[in-house]
């Protein structure tokens, strides 16, 4: 038995390398990694949600007096902006998967174009806010909403940088199997700044 | 080493016990306490153990799904080779 292991360890390692069949990772690399790192982000995401419900339960008044109130309907529009760019994202990996790279880049420009969109209201309605005279260190009303939707919106704004960067491969790469694996990543942490948004917004603005 | 080093030893390992038996039955309302914890209703509690529950078991849901999902690929990326 023994004999039989050193034999094959001798023979693998006369087996040249480059003749080996190549491996084929069940799931790209790309993905593995953003799918950690995303585990990451829902933790961090977590906490902050943690603490606001621990502070919130604490105090008899939400918002505090003197505070302004949230604008609840133009945050709701631009809800609705961050969900149709994730139906767009989704629109063009369909496009991408039936060769269609043209109308797929286009869907993901227009994706970007909404996220950007969304960022910009999320801006107007801050300098709002901070005429009203809610500030970080105001209240921890205001410490609390700057600090919870101010990290979403940096997410944002790093997912929007990436998926620029993935709408410059559209015109470099030629093959739509680069463009859909290069794109993947960037797509799925598009899903997820889309998908935790409604969960923040039910929280920090309707309840 | 003195000759009685064995009833100092016995001595030490009293006092060691006593401190810990102090430790753990003295000091529990303390040990609850968190940064958070600053208003004591029980709202506030309520809220804590929700959360403390939640991101207990949302790791391990993270971890367990992945696991599950790479399982998954392993297995039909078997089946379509096989």
């Amino acid at each position: 038995m023994k004999w039989s292991l050193l034999q094959h360890l001798l023979v693998a390692g006369e087996v040249n390398l480059e003749n080996r069949p190549k491996r084929k990772p069940i799931v790209p690399s790309g993905v593995f990694g953003m799918v950690i790192f995303i585990i990451t982000e829902v933790m961090f995401f977590s906490g902050l949600v943690s603490a606001y419900l621990i502070i919130r339960a604490g105090l008899e008044e939400w918002p505090p007096w003197g505070q302004p109130r949230l604008p609840i309907e133009s945050t709701a529009f631009n809800t609705l902006l961050l969900i149709i760019s994730a139906f767009a994202v989704y629109q063009s990996r369909k496009f991408l998967k039936n060769n269609l790279i043209t109308k797929a880049s286009q869907f993901h420009l227009g994706a970007i174009l909404l996220g950007f969109c969304f960022l910009v209201l999320q801006g107007y309605e801050w300098v709002q806010l901070l005429q009203f005279g809610m500030t970080l260190s105001s209240s921890v009303y205001g410490a609390l909403f700057y600090l919870i939707i101010g990290a979403h919106g940096l997410h944002v704004f790093g997912a929007l940088v990436l998926m620029t960067y993935g709408f410059i491969h559209f015109k470099r790469e030629k093959s739509f199997e680069t463009i859909s694996s290069n794109l993947l990543p960037m797509q799925i942490l598009w899903y997820f700044v889309v998908g935790i948004w409604p969960l923040l917004y039910t929280l920090v603005y309707l309840i | 080493m003195s000759k009685n080093w064995f009833g100092e030893l016995k001595n030490k390992t009293g006092i060691t016990v006593f401190t810990v038996l102090i430790y753990f039955t003295g000091f529990p309302s303390i040990l609850k306490a968190c940064a958070v914890c600053f208003s004591g209703t029980e709202e506030t509690l309520g809220a804590f153990y929700l959360t403390t529950l939640i991101l207990i078991i949302l790791p391990i849901a993270m971890i367990v799904g992945v696991v599950l999902w790479l399982y998954k690929k392993k297995l039909s990326s078997l089946n379509h080779s096989g």
